[in-house]
């Protein structure tokens, strides 16, 4: 999956799996997912860290769990590709 | 300077010359800093009630600190519109420094500040309380928790409620504690202030806790002591915990009585009244509306509150203050506590208490929440008792959690509809707004239960 693949993943989970009332026009690629943007909360935010390991098949650990990290969809698509492909290397050797 | 250590010295004298440093934004400032600053900014406006709303940046607790040792009367609150009626000036936390706002009209002051009840089930009070007097139950909570001048404490709670002011801030204050203040937190500045700052004392909330406990790696210390408060803590959450953490207290309390009581560490079932402090279970017959029946808690604390408004009219609290909490009292003189009197109902005979029957959903694999509610329609077995799950896993259903109830659940605590939710609505405190989900899934026009109506008890 490309990164921008994976933007239109994650505007899909945003806006279908989280009970948030977001619609698509709200959820561009730099939108903050805090107060500033989104303004997920704390358990929306647990939500979808939870659906970005399952429907992407990747671990996020806890190193990643970081406000800048979480700044931007863009952000979010990067750690992704980073687990995706270290999940990659791992299964390969 | 504690009241430990001068018992002369009145409480007040304590917190102004506290030690302590409480950080806040990447800043750090002195208990000494923060009040002159706060009095530089009251000093035009002497004698009259001010409101404070959401204490969230350093301005705003600099005047909540200095309108405290300066004995000027203010109302704390999150909701500018429920100072407005009250107060002739309002701060209110803006993202850039503070804002200032004339109120509609100033009210009588009836002590030194006052809280607004959480108003979960009803509207809200206005709570006044003495200073002095809170502050020496805050010197009763330090004593029990063994806060010190090492200890590094993290309160990710509100302020302007009387667990994160009189139970969190005000201990830490008087033990001249680092604070490490973390408003508006989410999972992941808790996350990031539990793995960095690595403090000793953490004061939080059960909806906080349970997503940042699930990825918390186990502690190799086991030096950490978790404060948690409401009717969620479950004794999963408490070995979950003690388990990353090391040590789960349990913290019982109300806006009208401030601290009441605390467990022993790990043991959160069975909480300890404060030094003082007296307990007592009554039958609760005055509530017929829910038919309850058990026993309620009442109190008689040496340092709660003078008294309640609403509507104007003040009200000066009993000696004996009934917390319409049922509890049960042991023989040891500690107490355990089943959930509110007025969220229970008598179902074919038996007590239900509403708190409970969520604890036992909340165990079960896959449901991050569920909130009880009785409904005024009658089932065979009594008034209707219907439950909103809230759970991300795409397999559980009405259905599903159905079946685990006719096999795990007596009779009597079957529900009869439920109702799934990606995110049951909350109050800023993290409890489930009450009113909230009455109105949107239960009450007329919007009714839309049930999902699944369990047919069989």
């Amino acid at each position: 999956m490309n990164p921008t693949e994976i933007i239109q993943q994650l505007q899909r989970l945003l806006v279908e799996e989280l009970d948030l009332n977001l619609s698509a026009d709200d959820v561009h690629p730099e939108v903050s997912l805090f107060d500033d943007g989104l303004g997920l909360d704390s358990i929306s935010l647990a939500e979808f860290i939870e659906l970005l390991e399952t429907q992407f098949n990747v671990m996020i650990l806890d190193e990643d769990l970081d406000m800048s990290t979480f700044r931007s969809l863009t952000r979010v698509a990067a750690l992704i590709e980073k687990r995706s492909q270290a999940l990659a290397k791992d299964v390969a050797v | 300077m504690t009241l430990a250590n001068n018992t002369e010295l009145d409480a007040l004298s304590c917190l102004a010359s506290s030690a302590a440093h409480i950080n806040l934004a990447g800043q750090r400032y002195g208990t000494a800093e923060l009040i002159a600053r706060g009095r530089k900014l009251l000093s035009s406006k002497p004698h009259i009630l001010l409101g404070l709303c959401r204490i969230e940046n350093a301005d705003m607790l600099a005047l909540l600190l200095a309108s405290f040792c300066s004995r000027q009367a203010c109302l704390l609150a999150a909701d500018p519109s429920l100072l407005a009626k009250r107060c002739a000036v309002i701060y209110g936390a803006a993202d850039q420094g503070i804002s200032v706002t004339q109120g509609e009209h100033s009210a009588e002051c009836r002590g030194d500040f006052a809280v607004l009840s959480s108003g979960t089930l009803g509207d809200p009070k206005l709570i006044w309380h003495d200073i002095n007097a809170t502050l020496s139950t805050a010197d009763l909570v330090r004593k029990r928790l063994e806060l010190n001048a090492q200890s590094r404490v993290l309160i990710s709670v509100p302020l302007h409620h009387m667990y994160g002011l009189g139970a969190a801030l005000l201990p830490a204050l008087l033990a001249g504690s680092d604070i490490y203040f973390l408003p508006k937190s989410n999972l992941l500045t808790l996350y990031q202030a539990l793995t960095q700052i690595k403090p000793d004392f953490i004061y939080s909330t059960p909806h906080q806790m349970r997503p940042v406990l699930k990825r918390l790696r186990p502690s190799t210390s086991g030096q950490q002591h978790l404060v948690l408060a409401g009717d969620a803590v479950t004794p999963e959450l408490a070995i979950q915990a003690q388990q990353c953490l090391g040590q789960c207290f349990n913290l019982y309390g109300s806006s009208e009585l401030g601290v009441v009581a605390i467990s022993a560490a790990n043991e959160v079932q069975r909480l300890q009244a404060l030094e003082g402090v007296s307990v007592r279970s009554e039958a609760a017959n005055d509530c017929s509306d829910t038919k309850e029946q058990g026993e309620t808690l009442w109190v008689q604390h040496p340092y709660a509150a003078k008294g309640w408004c609403r509507d104007q009219h003040f009200q000066k609290l009993a000696r004996w203050w009934n917390s319409r909490d049922v509890a049960a009292i042991h023989p040891d003189g500690t107490f355990s506590l089943r959930g509110r009197a007025d969220l229970s109902v008598n179902r074919a005979g038996k007590l239900l208490v509403l708190a409970e029957l969520e604890q036992q959903l909340m165990s079960w694999p896959e449901i991050e929440m569920a909130v009880a509610s009785v409904l005024p329609q009658q089932q065979a077995g009594g008034l209707t008792l219907a439950v909103l799950i809230q759970t991300a896993a795409s397999h559980v259903n009405g259905e599903s959690i159905h079946q685990l109830a006719l096999e795990r659940l007596p009779y009597f605590a079957r529900p009869d509809c439920y109702h799934l939710a990606t995110a049951i609505p909350c109050l800023a405190s993290g409890k489930p707004d009450r009113k909230k989900i009455m109105r949107e899934y239960y009450d007329e026009p919007n009714r839309n239960y049930p999902t699944v109506t369990a047919a069989a008890r």
